[in-house]
């Protein structure tokens, strides 16, 4: 392992504190794993709270800021955060219209996540879950509830988070980050593995001339280890799991992200971006929105994963709304 | 109450003092088998199972040493919300109930024997269970949980020594947590590496073992 870290017990807060000196307009560090919104709570206003493990950058604490999350918790690389720092994210987020909480499917972050909101109810804080399930790879359209979250959760967190800061209702924001939820697919590829600093090993193996398609963003097994195909050949196999999951139709409209998984350089990811907007041109899909760069790595991965959401009036008014966060600015 | 055996008494039941002596016994137990620990999870997860569970019962043993409680069920359930609240992962959940539960059944008592011990694991095990979805066969904890707590119930039901019964129960778990070494991950993230998990025990199974063979033992020492 080749890493510039400290002790690798440490990384993770250690991450969050330069974090927050870089970004020190738009977050606070309102405790050792989490990082609010300057400005958090924001009297009126639903409280977006999102999480999950650290290990990810930019994944969530990256989009704490206005148009987006109030605030983000983290737990170890890869490792749900406790209840006790998801409470801390609470509080920092509540500005008295309740709270929605924002994660990937993981059965760790559910299980964290669902004690913090039992007792954030019982202390009065009015809250509601959406978790994201888009990841194709990992369940049959049937058992989509089964699904894992990848990148996704960064258009369930803009929509959600451009609609709350209109000061809708709870029950609003939950109905319109499902929606984004439920019309977004994701599929990935890796071509090499990455090492999390506690165990120093490598996620999986996989041979110098092959690539893994459906991994997980943790090293979970894919669906299939093929040979290296080139940009245009992945991107093809990409766009068609995921149009096809998401049963796209000539006419309509997608916001896209090819999203690099940590190693995979941007010059790559616009080559893959270039096949991919062809193919949807040719199956008369329309691109509103096209974002290309880094959204949820895996550490080190080499590897890239694209996800469409299918877009109707409400959803684009939302993800075209004002942002300005560390990580996406609109 | 004690029984006489081989010229010395054993416990026929647990007080709060002996479930914090076992607690604090066991998070050193943990602290020592910490690489071992990690080793087993990097076999089918991210290698930090023994380091994340020596940070959460250090911390509960900590917090249980500054306790004068003599109530099993507030010892307990200090412990269970320690290891819930300092853990992360599914690991600090699920290792939080084992206590909690068993904590829940146990509020207000000052000692607890055989029966209620059977009652209150078996409460921990059903809740376990419906939290994480699992069943026996899926190369979790509850491979080692469930045939401990099987044993337990049937000690109790023939009226063996609380000393035997835990002893069974023992036995009983490390016979399921081998098992677990030829079994498929069916939960959590290690269910998508699928048969590449044969081969490897399961490193919750194999805590559960050591937490009921350091009881076993515990009961020895008292």
């Amino acid at each position: 392992m080749k890493k510039l870290i400290n002790d690798p017990s440490n990384v993770t807060v250690e991450s969050i504190e330069g974090f927050t000196l870089a970004y020190s307009r738009i977050v606070k560090q309102v405790a050792p794993h989490v990082v609010a919104r300057v400005d958090a709570p924001i009297s009126g206003k639903v409280g977006v709270v999102v999480g999950g493990g650290s290990g990810h950058e930019p994944l969530f604490l990256g989009w704490v800021g206005l148009g987006m999350a109030d605030a983000a918790v983290l737990g170890e690389v890869f490792t749900s955060p406790a209840p006790p720092p998801i409470l801390e994210a609470v509080k920092a987020a509540n500005g008295g219209r309740g709270v929605l909480f924002i994660y990937g499917n993981y059965a760790g972050d559910k299980m964290n996540f669902d004690l913090a909101a039992d007792v954030a109810r019982e202390v009065g804080v009015e809250n509601q879950t959406v978790r994201v399930w888009d990841d194709v790879a990992s369940a049959p359209p049937e058992r989509i509830e089964e699904r894992r979250g990848l990148a996704a959760d960064f258009f369930v967190i803009k929509v959600a988070g451009g609609m709350a800061e209109t000061r809708s209702s709870l029950q609003e924001v939950v109905r319109v980050a499902e929606k984004a939820r439920d019309n977004s697919r994701t599929f990935a590829v890796a071509l090499s593995p990455a090492t999390v600093p506690t165990s120093g090993k490598p996620t999986f193996t996989i041979g110098e001339n092959e690539m893994y398609f459906g991994i997980g963003a943790h090293g979970e097994k894919g669906i299939e280890k093929t040979t290296l195909l080139s940009a245009d050949e992945t991107a093809k196999a990409l766009t068609e799991a995921v149009a096809d999951d998401l049963s796209l139709r000539d006419g309509d409209e997608v916001n896209m992200i090819v999203n690099g998984y940590g190693a995979t350089t941007l010059m790559e990811l616009f080559i893959v971006n270039r096949k991919v907007h062809e193919i949807l041109q040719n199956l008369h899909v329309r691109i509103n929105r096209t974002e290309v760069g880094n959204f949820l790595t895996t550490q080190e991965m080499a590897g890239c994963s694209l996800t469409l959401m299918r877009l109707d009036d409400e959803l684009k008014k939302y993800c075209d709304a004002h942002a300005f966060t560390p990580a996406y600015r609109l | 109450m004690t029984k006489l055996l081989a010229g010395r008494s054993v416990a026929e039941t647990l007080d709060s003092l002996g479930f914090k002596r076992f607690l604090i016994e066991l998070a050193s137990q943990i602290s020592r088998a910490k690489n071992e620990l990690d080793a087993m999870d990097s076999a089918c997860g991210d290698g930090d199972f023994g380091s994340t569970m020596t940070r959460a019962f250090g911390q509960a043993a900590k917090t249980l040493a500054q306790s004068s409680s003599n109530d099993v069920g507030a010892i307990l359930t200090l412990a269970g919300t320690s290891i819930l609240s300092s853990a992360g992962g599914a690991s600090g959940p699920l290792f939080g109930a084992l206590f909690r539960e068993s904590g829940s059944l146990a509020k207000g008592k000052r000692e607890v024997g055989l029966q209620d011990l059977a009652s209150m694991l078996e409460r921990s095990n059903q809740k376990i269970r419906l939290m994480g979805g699992a069943a026996v066969g899926d190369k979790t904890l509850i491979d080692a949980l469930e045939p401990a707590v099987s044993s337990l119930k049937e000690s109790a039901h023939s009226g063996v020594s609380l000393d035997e019964a835990l002893h069974r129960a023992a036995d009983s778990a490390k016979a399921g947590c081998d098992s677990t070494k030829q079994m498929v991950a069916k939960h959590g993230r290690a269910r998508y590496l699928g048969e590449q998990t044969i081969g490897f025990v399961d490193p919750g199974a194999y805590l559960v073992c050591l937490a009921i063979t350091t009881l076993a033992m515990s009961i020895k020492r008292n």
